[in-house]
């Protein structure tokens, strides 16, 4: 093993022959006489000094003693030896490698400027790593403390970027630049804010209201950091703060769930914010981002895209290097839809629960609005809205709410502005007891029959009076047997639904006159849309036994229905009866309209609302053609009768089968199954929700 | 079901009326001087005014209507329209019928609106009325068979066609307006829109856009395409052709009842003779093969799931074309497998189909489907 010295070390040749090879040389060969010692570098070959010493006997006759020569600045170290010559023998005495004693260093941040007082280590094996610090200048020469390689490292939460010769090929004048590696820390989202809610079912995620529009602009600091938007400029800082300096690193991990195939906009990181290194492999994106003043808080931002679909994730990482073991979050997309209730204080609204579960299963948050729910009264609605319970049904005592095509408008009008002054989805759900739609009047006109041979007079059984000369003609018949209802008022507007009412001879004097109320009634009879009487008063009466032909004509509002729900065309309000509804009945109809108001079930024509996603319709989707008008899902009826084109998707069909809200009638299956068929989930959950009534 | 009726098949009453109204069906024009018949008259009379209308003066041509005793479908339209101004296209309509013609059946159920841009042969069609959710298996109830005397009824309605046809393309030119309900069809009304700008005043530029609306077109490409394995579609003259009209005008003549079952074919027979514009001109170098893809829309509608159900055609015809002609005048006949066609439905009922191509309209067919089940 070759021996080891600092530079300017003394190095001594023992006479007495611990130096074991020149001992042996002088034992063996006991010369006595002058001994030429040759002091010189081994690479590059270089004699350093010669001296002439006298041996007896084979022992030198004192001590060889020398200097080791200092390691010049462009040597890391040298090799030396030592040897023997005489009597044209050169013997070698010693090998050694000679190690410099100092080092110097300057040490510079990333903007080359020098780090005055600044702690670092100097680390050699098998010594203690020595703790120093710069001068004013940033400068330190260091005593090196064993014999053998070194390096320098910053101390604390530094990183050396690059530690080069201050003097091209000069080993020992450090020039080094560092950086700090520091523990971060996000400063923003704080999902340790009440507003970020865990989603058990994804924990650790939190919710992030992706269609509510942040309180920040978009890309601007902040922006998404209120659970709000599906932009989030995160920001990131040192853990304690005060340890992050400008320029310092933060690196960052996002990895991206990609639940749903919908593509556009992609989760990713946008471009808004510069950042170093970035690169994407698959679902996760690497980089990092340099800290800048920002108060008195170093801080550093990225912005992340996750996307519009529901139920996508993002997890992302942080740290002061690359390992990003700092601090992580998880966020969830979710989106909300409020709800506002307008109804009358007579109408017990149901309990939204069935609804609220059924869409949460889609990633969408129904929450009622409590605040901004409405409850009308009798003077504030149109005439008509509020009428009297035997107006409806032929008896009772309380006041029915009445809404349907003729109001409609009123009623949506009834939406709070805020809503759309805030950009807030919101399904306005307006209970009545009854859904009819009024406005309509039949202008009818009859020629009656008089009493004569040969002829049977036109009478009818009137209520209450006996027979007599008139007609009768039911609401049913007035729509063709389809849902026309007769009512003693004109829904539209609460007047008297008999808008005249007279009487005419044909031929004869052509005699005339009105018919008034006495002479006219309605009788309730439900499954004929209840049935108006009109009896011929005492002056036309005896014209009409007399023989004479009357011509009656009369003009009667009447309104169609009863819907049990209803979401209004364009602007999407959902209009739902409560009369004989169960709370589940009104919910499925409630999500039911939500899910068309949100492309549901998506047709071919809406294709572009699902990019990324296999094009609709999928396989169980009908139309028009199939029954019910619009579009709608046939999930869990056999292939069998899907395929057969003749098939009508009925109730009855589905009856037990149907697994879907969006089938198209409220069948007892579909409502209490109550949720979206796995065909339709995904195109749920990749919908981009932005209003749903307006 | 449904009795034949006098309104069935009710006359189109054709007079011509510059500024509301506009029949399709010269043939019968015979009627339109009759002043007591003219729409436009009554509408002049009741002082109407159609972008304006007061209850007080739809009520006077509801009066007028059955004082007249002209029972049928009415509309009425404001014209011209001009786009950004005019954004709603609400049209007026008035249903005058007797109870004794409708047994089971509902205006608001099954009518169907049908517009055609005439310039580029375009056809759209939808319910007049929005329907409500009903349960298809909801029992219709029975008509009501009480000896009543006849009471003759007068509904109104009205139409925002741009909300009921959303497709309705919104440019300029010439729409045509038909409610169908049964094989009833309305008087056809009609408006223009326009730009609204000053300079349409101005002879050149109004030239220039007529120009501009010729060259319209759809695809050249014949729709269905012949030339699969089946028989159908055929554009070829064959023995079971219909004569084509001898005026412009569409023919039909359908299978009555056609089981639905595989491989089952429902075949609609046409005939035409129709102005196509030059946009629908074909690349035939006399090889025999189609030198136009003549457009014409089949508006189906049933009578018990009444859709409607819209399906275009390009059919072909074989006639000489001028190719420098702007329009010409061409020929054919069709047969087209009606199972086949995507846009129809095959539920069970009857249907009843119109053909619309430009200003032409057919007279309707009847075409029953039934399924194996119901022979048994």
């Amino acid at each position: 093993m070759p021996e080891s010295y600092f530079e300017d070390a003394d190095i001594t040749i023992d006479a007495s022959g611990e130096s074991m090879k020149a001992k042996k040389f002088l034992r063996t060969t006991p010369y006595t006489g002058p001994v030429t010692i040759t002091v010189s570098k081994v690479e590059p070959s270089k004699v350093l000094t010669t001296k002439t010493v006298n041996a007896t006997k084979g022992k030198f006759d004192a001590p060889v003693t020398f200097k080791a020569p200092a390691v010049e600045k462009t040597e890391e170290f040298y090799e030396l030896q030592v040897k023997a010559t005489y009597k044209k023998v050169t013997k070698l005495l010693l090998t050694a490698t000679i190690w410099p004693k100092t080092t110097q260093v300057l040490f510079l941040d990333q903007g080359k400027q020098p780090q005055k007082a600044f702690a670092f280590l100097v680390k050699q094996k098998g010594e203690p790593d020595q703790n120093l610090a710069t001068d004013d200048k940033g400068k330190c020469t260091a005593t090196l403390m064993s014999r053998g390689p070194y390096s320098i490292a910053p101390a604390g939460k530094f990183k050396l970027l690059e530690d080069k010769q201050a003097t091209a090929g000069q080993y020992r004048d450090h020039q080094i630049t560092i950086e700090t590696v520091i523990t971060a820390k996000f400063l923003a989202p704080d999902i340790s804010q009440d507003i970020y809610i865990d989603d058990p079912d994804a924990a650790p995620a939190k919710k992030q209201w992706i269609n509510l529009p942040s309180k920040e602009e978009e890309h601007e600091i902040n922006s998404g950091c209120d659970a709000k938007g599906n932009c989030i400029v995160f920001a990131v800082t040192a853990d304690p703060p005060e340890d992050g300096q400008p320029g310092d690193k933060v690196y960052f991990e996002i990895n991206f769930g990609k639940e749903s195939k919908r593509n556009t906009p992609p989760p990713k990181l946008t471009d808004t914010f510069p950042v170093h290194e970035k690169k994407t492999v698959e679902k996760k994106t690497t980089g990092w981002v340099a800290l800048a003043p920002l108060g008195d808080v170093a801080t550093g931002y990225f912005e992340v895209d996750l996307g519009m679909a529901g139920g996508d994730t993002c997890e992302v990482k942080i740290g002061g290097t690359p390992a990003v073991a700092d601090s992580k979050l998880k966020l969830i997309n979710w989106r909300k839809i409020y709800a506002q209730i307008t109804k009358t204080a007579e109408i017990t609204a149901p309990g939204l629960a069935s609804a609220i579960e059924c869409l949460k299963k889609t990633c969408i948050d129904l929450e009622e609005s409590v605040a901004d729910n409405v409850n009308l009264t009798s003077s504030a609605v149109p005439g008509g809205a509020i009428v009297d319970e035997a107006v409806i049904t032929g008896s009772g005592s309380g006041k029915l709410l009445i809404v349907g095509t003729h109001n409609k408008s009123w009623f949506e009008d009834q939406l709070k502005a805020r809503f759309a002054s805030e950009k807030l989805p919101v399904a306005h759900i307006i209970f009545c007891h009854y859904q009819l739609d009024a406005g309509n009047t039949a202008e009818g006109s009859a020629n009656l029959k008089g009493k004569k041979n040969g002829q049977t007079q036109d009478t009818i059984a009137f209520p209450g009076g006996g027979t007599a000369p008139g007609l009768s003609i039911t609401g049913a018949a007035t729509t063709g047997n389809s849902d026309g209802f007769y009512f003693t008022k004109d829904l539209s507007d609460g007047s008297d639904a008999v808008k005249y009412c007279r009487w005419k001879e044909v031929g004869g004097t052509n005699a005339s006159g009105d018919i008034d109320a006495a002479d006219y009634k309605l009788e309730y009879k439900k499954s004929v849309g209840n049935e108006l009487f009109i009896r011929l008063p005492a002056a036309a009466k005896l014209l009409s036994d007399g023989g004479a032909t009357i011509t009656v004509e009369y003009k009667v509002a009447w309104a169609e229905g009863n819907n049990l729900g209803w979401c209004t065309r364009d602007r999407r309000h959902n209009v739902i009866a409560t009369v004989g509804r169960t709370a589940k009945q009104m919910c499925g109809t409630i999500v039911h309209e939500i899910g068309h108001a949100i492309g549901q079930s998506a047709r071919d024509a809406n294709k572009g609302d699902f990019p990324g996603l296999p094009a609709p319709p999928h396989a169980r989707w009908y139309t028009n053609s199939r029954g019910h008008s619009g579009n709608h899902c046939a999930d869990g009826v056999s292939d069998t009768y899907y395929n057969n084109q003749s098939n009508k998707m009925t109730a009855s069909a589905a009856t037990s089968v149907c697994t879907c809200i969006m089938f198209g009638s409220g069948t007892d299956k579909r409502n209490e199954t109550l949720a979206f068929c796995a065909k339709c989930l995904p195109y749920v959950k990749a919908y981009k929700i932005t209003t749903v009534s307006t | 079901m449904r009795l034949a009726g006098p309104l069935l098949f009710a006359p189109v009453f054709g007079f011509v009326l510059s500024g509301f109204l506009l029949s399709g069906q010269p043939t019968q024009n015979s009627r339109s001087n009759e002043r007591e018949l003219s729409m436009e008259k009554i509408i002049q009379e009741a002082g109407l005014d159609l972008r304006n209308p007061t209850e007080q003066a739809l009520s006077k041509v509801g009066s007028l209507l059955r004082i007249e005793e002209k029972k049928g479908i009415w509309l009425a339209a404001p014209t011209p329209l001009a786009i950004g101004q005019d954004t709603d296209a609400t049209i007026y309509g008035f249903d005058f019928y007797s109870t004794h013609d409708r047994p089971g059946r509902y205006f608001k159920d099954s009518a169907v609106v049908v517009v055609t841009r005439v310039e580029s042969r375009e056809t759209f069609a939808n319910l007049v009325i929005e329907p409500i959710e009903k349960d298809p298996d909801k029992p219709t109830p029975e008509p009501d068979t009480t000896p009543r005397p006849e009471i003759k009824l007068l509904q109104r309605f009205s139409i925002r066609l741009r909300e009921r046809l959303e497709e309705l393309p919104w440019r300029t030119g010439t729409y045509l307006v038909d409610v169908l309900f049964d094989n009833q069809v309305s008087n056809r009304a009609q408006f223009q829109l326009t730009a609204g700008l000053p300079a349409e005043k101005d002879p050149a530029i109004v030239a220039f856009i007529e120009q501009q609306r010729a060259a319209e077109g759809g695809p050249k490409e014949l729709f269905p395409l012949p030339g699969g394995s089946g028989k159908y579609p055929n554009y070829r003259k064959t023995e079971d052709s219909l004569p084509v009209p001898s005026g412009v005008g569409i023919h039909l003549e359908a299978e009555r009842v056609s089981v639905y079952k595989a491989d089952a074919q429902s075949v609609l027979r046409g005939s035409f003779r129709l102005p196509v514009p030059a946009a629908y001109y074909r690349n035939s170098s006399g090889d025999g093969s189609a030198t136009a893809a003549v457009p014409i829309t089949l508006v189906i509608a049933g009578n018990l799931m009444p859709g409607p159900f819209v399906a275009p055609l390009r059919v072909a015809s074989y006639d000489p074309i001028d190719r420098k002609a702007a329009e010409s005048t061409v020929t054919g006949q069709f047969e087209i497998d009606l199972f086949a066609l995507q846009e129809t439905s095959k539920v069970p009922q009857t249907y009843t189909i119109w053909a619309y191509s430009g200003t032409a309209r057919s007279t309707p067919v009847q075409a029953a489907v039934i399924t194996p089940e119901m022979l048994k």
